[in-house]
């Protein structure tokens, strides 16, 4: 399989389908566009995650392939069809969507909470049956949520909160899952643990994963696709190994840092070099 | 479903099975509580409707002469009290609840805050002002122009309030103060119109101040009726979509739920419920802001906005036998009796918010 580098470089031979596609797509808040004439394809059966610095538009990309923000300009393609054309419902049957920081109702119970995943596979007046009690056992169980079911989610650790919002995001059992900054906020245990919960998802049932992260680092270690973005623009997008490199650290993030093998997995991972850890400049 | 069974998380994970059964049982149990909790309200209901009826308070009579006549074994000045006056001011108070209760849980969990009620946003002073300006300008229409007005009223709220307090998203404080500042234009407004009205209109008029149940006729309870039937109806149709708006807007656009259609849906269905109350017994007040969170306090968050009519219509009902018979007190408006219960605790949430938020 090639990968394309730039995102502009049209390859012929790519017609094996993708999961998603925006094709010159434009959006933002108000009147400035934060990303603008912005095309990628996101490979089926892959982690894919966006990288870049603040306000780069990584989350505005991802809310734009949500369809959770409208489009000035461009179309996004679900499995080849129009985002914008298909029914909200059927496109929440496919495609899942967890947005950043999301906030339980009050006092609202886990088991209450995740039933919600269902709502998009529910019809008027049908009562729920055996077949969707199991698909929540089962979200609950992958994410190690079970035992929670009664608790209150006000009253979870962080780290339980956010494996809550996946199981929710896994009831509504989808082919593909966008996720915008899954870790924040969660301390560096929880953080692996719910990127492993999610590199378990993609390996067993083959969930197609787009998130967004603010951690170079995880994303190397974790994603197959990295898509570098600045300016609202896509830098360098492709496997960590060709893509996470010291130029492109220093081009996207305006960052000097040193690219080191992982000791077991041979991703890339960066160390910053500040301005006090820089071997060629003196210390103040 | 795709299978995610074969790496378990956790060695001593439960079975499927067992977490399916798990599932089912905590939901029996909050089933069986909501039922119970409901059977209970129904029971003080009726409780409350015949004490209303039997111990009455609009004119005297003789106890004894009560059920006889209520039964229809008496004719002239009990039936006339039992039929025309007694029975009626309960129902309207029991029914206007309802609505009332219904309301509040509506935007209770729309806007994700307690404070945000049609009664302190300023829905409910909006209905007044349109059932008073009904009344005055209107009378041809009489029965049915004072709730429609007010339902008109409450809807010209909701957008002027919308309008004003958005800034790219609600702030619920931004909210509550626009809907004072509103409802404080709207009441002004009513108060303008009694200076022009004659005795007789201003003496009907006067219950959309503070709200009362003391001129309810059979026409109101009519109107509530048929408007809580509508109303109950459109909220079951409209109960899942805003169970996923309560999760928020990006989260319920997720879910498949249209946003911004299911959002003008409550918030217009809110607005109607409260308006239909106000139109028959005023804006009484606090009713809709202390049903909904003592529903949650019951049954859970999830099963609220069904309980939370039944909690507005015990509090409506009996606030208005206490302002009936309260000692000192009475007779008093109802709407006084429920702000005097329900405005400390809206100060405490006041409170209890700006301790949280600093």
């Amino acid at each position: 399989m090639t990968h394309t580098v730039t995102p502009q470089t049209e390859s012929p031979e790519a017609t094996a389908p993708h999961q998603l596609e925006a094709r010159g797509i434009s959006a933002g808040y108000g009147k400035t566009p934060v990303i603008e004439d912005l095309s990628l394809r996101i490979e089926k059966g892959r982690i894919t995650a966006l990288v870049g610095p603040n306000a780069c538009g990584k989350s505005t990309l991802l809310k734009s392939i949500a369809r959770l923000l409208p489009l000035a300009a461009g179309s996004v393609l679900l499995e080849g069809a129009d985002i914008h054309r298909l029914p909200t419902r059927e496109v929440a049957r496919r495609l899942g969507v967890l947005p950043q920081s999301p906030v339980a109702p009050e006092s609202i119970t886990v088991g209450d909470l995740v039933w919600r995943g269902r709502h998009p596979h529910r019809q008027f007046g049908r009562r729920r049956d055996e077949h969707e009690d199991v698909i929540i056992a089962e979200a609950l169980k992958a994410t190690g949520t079970a035992e929670l079911v009664d608790r209150p989610v006000d009253q979870l650790s962080g780290g339980q909160r956010q494996r809550v919002w996946i199981a929710l995001a896994l009831a509504q059992d989808t082919p593909t899952l966008l996720l915008d900054e899954p870790t924040t906020y969660l301390d560096v245990a929880h953080q692996i643990e719910v990127m492993d919960l999610l590199a378990d998802l993609n390996e067993q049932t083959g969930k197609t994963i787009v998130l967004v992260s603010h951690d170079l680092n995880q994303a190397a270690l974790y994603a197959s696709t990295i898509v570098a973005l600045r300016d609202g623009r896509i830098i360098r997008q492709g496997p960590p190994e060709e893509v996470l490199d010291e130029r492109t650290v220093a081009d996207v993030f305006g960052l000097k840092c040193v690219v080191v093998p992982h000791p077991y997995t041979a991703r890339p991972q960066i160390f910053p070099l500040g301005r006090r850890h820089h071997p060629q400049e003196n210390r103040p | 479903m795709t299978a995610l069974d074969t790496r378990s998380p956790r060695p001593d994970s439960p079975t499927t099975p067992a977490v399916v059964a798990h599932l089912r049982s905590g939901r029996r149990v909050r089933d069986r509580r909501a039922a119970v909790t409901a059977a209970v309200l129904v029971v003080a209901l009726l409780g409350l409707t015949a004490a209303s009826v039997l111990l009455g308070g609009i004119g005297r009579l003789d106890p004894a002469d009560v059920l006889p006549a209520a039964l229809g074994m008496r004719d002239g000045l009990a039936d006339y009290m039992i039929f025309q006056l007694r029975m009626p001011r309960a129902l309207s108070a029991l029914l206007s609840g309802a609505l009332f209760g219904l309301a509040g849980s509506l935007y209770q969990r729309l806007i994700r805050n307690p404070l945000a009620t049609p009664d302190i946003v300023g829905i409910s002073a909006g209905a007044g002002a349109g059932a008073a300006t009904a009344l005055l300008y209107a009378p041809a229409a009489f029965t049915l122009g004072v709730p429609v007005a007010a339902v008109i009223g409450s809807f010209v709220l909701v957008a002027a309030v919308q309008a004003l307090s958005w800034r790219g998203g609600i702030d619920t404080y931004r909210l509550v103060l626009v809907g004072i500042g509103l409802s404080a234009v709207c009441t002004a407004y009513t108060n303008y119109l009694f200076t022009v009205a004659n005795q007789q209109t201003i003496a009907i008029a006067m219950r959309w101040t503070v709200g009362s149940t003391s001129a309810a006729d059979w026409d109101g309870v009519t109107t509530l009726a048929v408007g809580f039937g509508a109303c109950a109806l459109a909220a079951l149709f409209i109960g899942r979509p805003l169970a996923t708006l309560t999760l928020g807007d990006e989260f319920a656009s997720g879910l498949g739920t249209r946003v911004t259609a299911s959002r003008v849906g409550v918030l217009l269905l809110g607005a109607a419920a409260a308006a239909l109350a106000t139109s028959v017994v005023g804006p009484i007040g606090f009713v809709s802001l202390v049903s909904g969170p003592i529903a949650v306090r019951l049954v859970g968050t999830e099963r609220s906005t069904l309980l939370a009519p039944g909690i507005g219509a015990v509090i409506v009902l009996g606030a208005d036998v206490l302002a009936q018979h309260a000692p000192l007190v009475s007779p008093v408006p109802t709407g006084v009796l429920t702000a005097l219960l329900g405005a400390p605790y809206f100060v405490w949430l006041i409170l209890r918010r700006r301790q949280g938020a600093s």
